[in-house]
């Protein structure tokens, strides 16, 4: 599903020179369930914009569901998020003035999917994270819970070949904490490939293996079985 | 398909910010509904200045002498020029008289009323398209006669006798230290006009009229009027070239004509210059109401940065954005080029009643109008939507 070789993501030039991501080379398999940690400025938030096509890596490979996505265009990056990756973000990124039918019916609009066909797709996907009641709510009238279930409907909605979660959990209660992770577990058991993001150990432990990034390189990758 | 979606997307801003986007659209509504106003208005003047002008009568001139210079006794006009002239060109015009015109006073119980006399023949009716109310024109035999006769207007009637049927009434016109007699023949309908000429005109034989108003029958003017199908300016200048060879005095331009189609072109050149003039300063609100779109749209821009960044990361291209925010100027601008006409509209109606001349916003009006704020709302869009395509979606979706 993802294969990455000699990854490298380097800012600067010279004596200023920054290496976030050194040399990276990791396998994912489809299925997966997968988290990442590591300390602040280790290089995960880079790993994670490359593996998300919002960024390029300087160099080497990066192949998901193969296609060599590593120099691609921004037009064909931006086409990659939109049919391949579900983002689920730590501020939930919902767009307030919509209601939580239409924040899902999103990436819909640049697929290009009728109007008429959206809203079944965005109501199933609501329907399965257990928001039936509430297509019309706009976000603030959600709970912090509710909120980040809209957005994992919305990183489902066009039924991606991974989910890539960025600190799902960072603004959630203990109670939405349990109810995210209980999402992405069933998730999990339906097949999907999810890679969370995190610095809290409860949140790598719901996973089935963690990797661990220090310095820009790979420090650790434990499969629990 | 994609592009109803944005245009969805665009209406949906503009709407869920009414209050800022009818400010934004304001500078562009005050210079459209300026522009279009002034437009009919002056559209309107013209019209209604050409078409008062115009039932003076067109297919008429006067023949007269060119300003500074000197004419000789034997090169002034005699009724032998006026006689060879109806010869020469006898089947091109109508008539050709001496013109004489002056001004006299009504003696009455009551009160005196300025009246201004103008010399006709029988031809009248015709060359001067009156409308009879009572009475007739002149005839041949008041000319030949040389009797005391006039034709008034109606308003003047009414003032004088209570009633437009006046004919046959007797008034006492005093021109100079001389009073005399005239008996109503005939009642005109006066044309309606806005351009306050109020003294009424008064229409006698030129027979009578060179014994009232010349000394020693001498005239400096020769009325024509010329048959419809003929051309004012090119017969004009015929009749002009026969007149110096009768005087023997070809070349030397001492003649000259005027005719009120020449002065109809000059008066509408005037107009439609100063509503151009007007109708550019007012296109400069235009400009500054532009300005205050791309103001607007690049503080939205801004300020809708972590959208942008969201609409990017779920797989909106660069051109998506674009579209987007283009569509939301030029949708800001078209709505307040249209509201702009409607309260161009509603000036009009009212400088309509202020007026009373009638005026309407003509197509091309509200095509320039729209046209022009699409453009702007183009123009002016291209920059901060622009810089909305090209916002990074990593620092678009860190933004706070």
């Amino acid at each position: 599903m993802i294969q990455i070789n000699n990854l490298k993501k380097h800012y600067g030039m010279d004596e200023t020179l920054i290496k976030a991501v050194d040399d990276i080379k990791v396998h994912i398999e489809q299925g997966e369930y997968v988290s990442i940690i590591g300390p602040s400025g280790s290089g995960k938030s880079t790993l994670m914009n490359i593996l998300g096509c919002l960024d390029k890596p300087t160099s080497g490979d990066y192949e998901l569901d193969n296609n060599n996505v590593s120099q691609l265009s921004n037009n064909h990056l931006a086409d990659i998020r939109n049919s391949k990756i579900g983002f689920v973000f730590q501020s939930f990124n919902l767009l307030p003035k919509l209601t939580a039918l239409e924040n899902v019916e999103l990436p819909l609009i640049y697929t290009g999917i009728r109007k008429k066909e959206r809203i079944k797709m965005a109501k199933a996907v609501l329907d399965k994270v257990g928001l039936s009641d509430r297509y019309s709510h706009k976000p603030s009238e959600l709970s912090g819970g509710q909120k980040q279930r809209v957005a994992v409907a919305r990183a489902l909605v066009n039924n991606p070949a991974i989910i890539l979660a960025d600190e799902p959990t960072g603004n959630l209660d203990t109670k939405s904490t349990a109810d995210i992770l209980q999402l992405f577990d069933a998730l999990h058991k339906e097949g999907a490939t999810i890679i969370i993001v995190t610095h809290e150990d409860d949140v790598a432990s719901h996973t089935n293996r963690t990797i661990t990034v220090r310095d820009g390189n790979i420090a650790d990758d434990r499969r629990i079985l | 398909m994609k592009i109803l979606e944005l245009i969805n997307i665009a209406f949906s801003s503009i709407t869920s910010n009414k209050m800022r986007s009818l400010l934004t659209m304001l500078g562009l509504i005050i210079g459209i509904s300026s522009v279009v106003t002034i437009m009919a208005i002056g559209e309107g003047s013209q019209n209604s200045i050409e078409e008062n002008l115009s039932s003076l009568g067109l297919n008429n001139f006067n023949l007269t002498y060119e300003r500074n210079v000197d004419i000789s006794p034997s090169e002034e006009f005699t009724i032998k020029d006026i006689e060879s002239i109806e010869e020469e060109f006898s089947n091109r015009i109508v008539s050709a008289i001496p013109s004489y015109s002056g001004s006299g006073t009504i003696i009455s119980d009551i009160e005196e009323t300025s009246i201004s006399l103008s010399s006709a023949d029988e031809y009248l009716k015709e060359i001067e398209d009156l409308t009879l109310l009572s009475g007739r024109s002149i005839m041949t035999s008041d000319l030949v006669d040389r009797r005391n006769v006039i034709l008034i207007d109606n308003e003047l009637s009414l003032e004088l006798f209570a009633t437009t049927q006046s004919a046959g009434e007797k008034i006492l016109v005093k021109v100079g230290q001389n009073t005399n007699q005239f008996v109503i023949i005939g009642v005109y309908e006066k044309e309606e006009n806005s351009m306050g000429f109020t003294t009424s005109t008064g229409h006698i034989p030129y027979t009578t009229a060179e014994k009232l108003l010349s000394t020693k029958g001498e005239f400096s003017n020769i009325s024509i009027a010329i048959n419809e199908n003929e051309n004012v300016d090119s017969l004009a200048e015929e009749i002009i070239n026969y007149v110096e060879k009768l005087n023997h005095n070809i070349g030397e331009d001492k003649y000259t004509f005027f005719s009120l189609s020449s002065q109809i072109d000059m008066v509408s050149d005037v107009m439609g210059q100063i509503t151009i003039l007007i109708s550019a300063i007012a296109g400069i609100s235009l400009v500054v109401g532009g300005i205050g779109v791309m103001n607007i749209m690049l503080v939205s821009v801004t300020e809708r940065t972590r959208e942008i960044g969201i609409r990017k990361a779920l797989g909106a291209k660069r051109a998506d954005i674009l579209i987007q925010f283009l569509i939301e100027a030029v949708t800001i601008c078209i709505i307040g080029g249209l509201i702009g006409v409607g309260v161009g509209a509603f000036l009009t109606r009212i400088a309509e009643n202020i007026m009373g001349t009638p005026m309407s916003i003509s197509l091309s009006a509200i095509l320039l109008a729209t046209t022009f704020s699409s453009l702007i709302g183009i123009l002016f869009g291209v920059y901060p939507a622009n810089k909305a395509s090209k916002l990074d979606p990593i620092e678009a979706l860190r933004y706070e």
